[in-house]
């Protein structure tokens, strides 16, 4: 959820390095076999340990990963295992999606909705949040029946709420003032 | 009951027809931290400084850090309803309050919510809180008095319509008092009074609604109310709400004057909200915005041109020193921002001579020109006097037989100024009262009268007038000048009435 700045740092200088080498599609490889570091809390907090020594640690990585990632990557882990910001690779890792994203003009929607959306409410949900995007959109469909009817986009940062949910809420305090 | 079954039905019937709601795109965060009044906010990349942002649940807040990764925002209600990962919205518009005619005669908190029980205040107008203070085309030279009804200050320090001047001591000395008896005293000169108080005992709030009151205050007074035990923010907040509730008013051609108790309590709220946001400490560990804290809410009063209606706000902050030091952060910030001060001390509260205003070290740096003529005339050298007869009086403890006529008269005659300025709390005076006095002072007609007797000779000498020379006391009023007439017709009735008491 927090994203540190340092991550953000280290992600904008992959992408940049990624970009140059042509490689977008090894880093993103590298990072989903990365997942067995960013899902095991313990093995993030033995490799941020400042007392251990970091051949110990570059021994781990090796014994862990092999030779299922690049050289950059590894020197990647080695460098954060080094400075014990280990526990920064998950939202090194989403920023970096993100910045993938916005360089292939690319806006993930996620939409909430009370029921199931059938195939035609799709394409004219879709055509109409297509104008928040510059680019192409990518949704992602999720059921709440706490919304009671409509819908909730979530753009980024932003929200479009057209929920029967919310609209009452609003009545609600209407009628009290 | 006005109003029946079916009336209700068919208003929320309206109230449900007529209901619209835009759906928009709004930014939202969630809460990655929260404490001591303040919520970390993850998120909220569009938000602006200073906007409004509501909580899950209802709470607002105010953003007022924007960072690199995280918004920091002050929470204005119960910082326990907020946890982490709670969504928060943007509102896209800085902080307004209701304000009206309505609110006359209200208690209401920091957001202008009422607080008396008294039931909700009606209100079609909102004002946003923090605004930029008049300009220089707007504004008109101050040059009406705003009659405080307190001798020492009307006579000597006069403040006018529009001037911003501040009551300055130590604990317990009166400086609420002076705001309250200014407050007292524009019953009959209407002027609409707010009384912001921030950070203060609620009980001490009471009793101050309690006094404006009984003294039928509350008919024209707005008491905007921050207290202790509210969030920082709030008390942070009431100042701007009570300014924008004035600012109201005074946009309407009328006059406001507006009552700060105190901005030290205020200082103290923003260094804590500031501190927890990480803002960096400078000076006794305020902030680096603390001088522009109190100096963009001062200059908010103004008195505005003929074009704009020409109503003016009027500010009377209070500063509370500690040990009489005014060369301490807050003080000297608000000295310099206000057009004079109030100095009081404590030696001369415990020495009985209340209000214990030190003549020497209070100024009014725009106060005479809007000071009455006859008040010019009859109180024109008092100030000077007082202060020469305090250094003289020190020399004096040591004997006065060696002393030459003319020091012994002025140190009579100091005395005599030093008794006739004694005024008990919640008794404003009128200003035709006050100048009578005074004239009596400043030609000696009380210098033969015994020091401990002069309070009495005060009361009788109204009493006396009231009954029988009520036109000439109607034309100091009206005139607002002494010419030789008046001077005259005074100087005889002062005479008469020390015969018929002798």
């Amino acid at each position: 959820m927090k994203t540190d700045s340092s991550s953000q740092r280290f992600s904008q200088a992959i992408f940049s390095l990624a970009l140059e080498n042509n490689a977008i599609d090894t880093w993103l490889t590298n990072f989903n076999e990365l997942e067995i570091i960013t899902s095991n809390m313990e093995l993030i907090s033995l490799l941020d340990r400042p007392d251990l020594d970091i051949e110990l640690k570059t021994k781990i990585i090796k014994e862990l990963l092999g030779t299922s990632i690049s050289p950059e990557a590894f020197n990647l882990i080695h460098l954060l295992s080094k400075r014990n910001i280990v526990h920064t690779l998950k939202s090194l890792i989403d920023h970096f999606h993100q910045l993938v994203d916005s360089n292939k003009q690319l806006t993930r929607i996620t939409i909430e909705s009370a029921t199931k959306l059938n195939p035609d409410q799709k394409t004219n949900l879709e055509a109409f949040l297509a104008q928040f995007s510059k680019g192409s959109i990518k949704t992602n469909y999720l059921i709440n029946d706490t919304l009671i009817g409509g819908f909730i986009a979530k753009i980024g940062d932003r929200i479009l709420d057209a929920s029967i949910k919310t609209r009452l809420k609003q009545l609600n305090q209407s009628l009290k003032n | 009951m006005g109003i029946k079954g079916e009336n209700i039905a068919s208003i929320i019937k309206s109230q449900i027809e007529n209901f619209e709601y835009q759906t928009e795109l709004v930014d939202i965060g969630t809460v990655v931290e929260v404490g001591d009044g303040v919520a970390r906010i993850h998120g909220l990349s569009g938000v602006g400084a200073n906007e409004l942002v509501e909580f899950e649940g209802g709470i607002s807040g105010i953003a007022l850090n924007l960072e690199e990764n995280v918004v920091g925002a002050v929470i204005l209600g119960d910082p326990l309803a907020i946890k982490e990962g709670t969504e928060v919205r943007g509102l896209g518009r800085v902080a307004a309050i209701p304000v009206g005619e309505n609110f006359i005669g209200r208690v209401v908190d920091g957001l202008a919510n009422p607080i008396d029980n008294k039931g909700t205040i009606e209100s079609t107008q909102t004002r946003p809180t923090e605004v930029v203070a008049p300009d220089v085309a707007s504004r008109q030279e101050v040059n009406v008095p705003l009659q405080t009804g307190v001798k020492a200050i009307d006579a000597m320090i006069p403040i006018g319509r529009g001037q911003r001047e501040l009551i300055i001591g130590d604990r317990s000395t009166g400086k609420t008092s002076i705001g309250i008896d200014s407050i007292i005293n524009q019953a009959k000169e209407d002027v609409i009074c707010i009384y912001v108080s921030i950070g203060q005992k609620v009980g001490k709030v009471a009793q101050t609604y309690g006094i404006l009151e009984q003294n039928g205050a509350m008919g024209h007074t707005i008491i905007v109310a921050a207290n202790a035990s509210d969030p920082a923010p709030m008390q942070f907040l009431a100042p701007y709400t009570g300014c924008a509730l004035g600012e109201f008013f005074m946009h309407q051609g009328k006059d406001v004057l507006i009552v700060y108790d105190d901005l030290s309590k205020h200082s103290w709220a923003y260094r804590q909200m500031s501190l927890i946001l990480k803002r960096p400490p400078g000076r006794e560990a305020y902030p680096g915005d603390v001088f522009y804290l109190h100096s963009r809410l001062l200059e908010r009063a103004a008195r505005l041109s003929k074009e704009l209606g020409g109503g003016s706000l009027t500010a009377l902050p209070i500063i509370e020193t500690l040990a009489g030091d005014v060369s301490a952060y807050i003080p000297t910030n608000v000295i310099s921002i206000t057009d004079g001060q109030i100095y009081l001390e404590p030696e001369l509260f415990n020495s009985g001579s209340r209000p214990a205003i030190n003549a020497g070290l209070s100024v009014s740096r725009v106060g005479s020109t809007a000071q009455t003529k006859a008040m010019k005339t009859v109180a024109g050298r008092l100030r000077l006097d007082l202060a020469q007869y305090r250094e003289l009086s020190t020399f004096a403890q040591f004997g006065t037989e060696d002393l030459d006529q003319s020091t012994k008269s002025q140190l009579e005659r100091g005395s005599k100024a030093v008794e006739v300025l004694k005024q008990n709390h919640s008794s404003p005076l009128s200003i035709e009262k006050q100048i009578i006095i005074l004239f009596a002072l400043t030609n000696g007609y009380i210098d033969d009268i015994e020091t401990n007797k002069v309070q009495d000779f005060e009361t009788n000498l109204y009493e006396y007038m009231e009954l029988h020379h009520q036109d000439l006391m109607k034309s100091i009023s009206e005139q607002k000048t002494i010419d030789d007439e008046i001077s005259s017709k005074l100087s005889n009735s002062i005479t008469e009435f020390k015969k018929s008491i002798a």
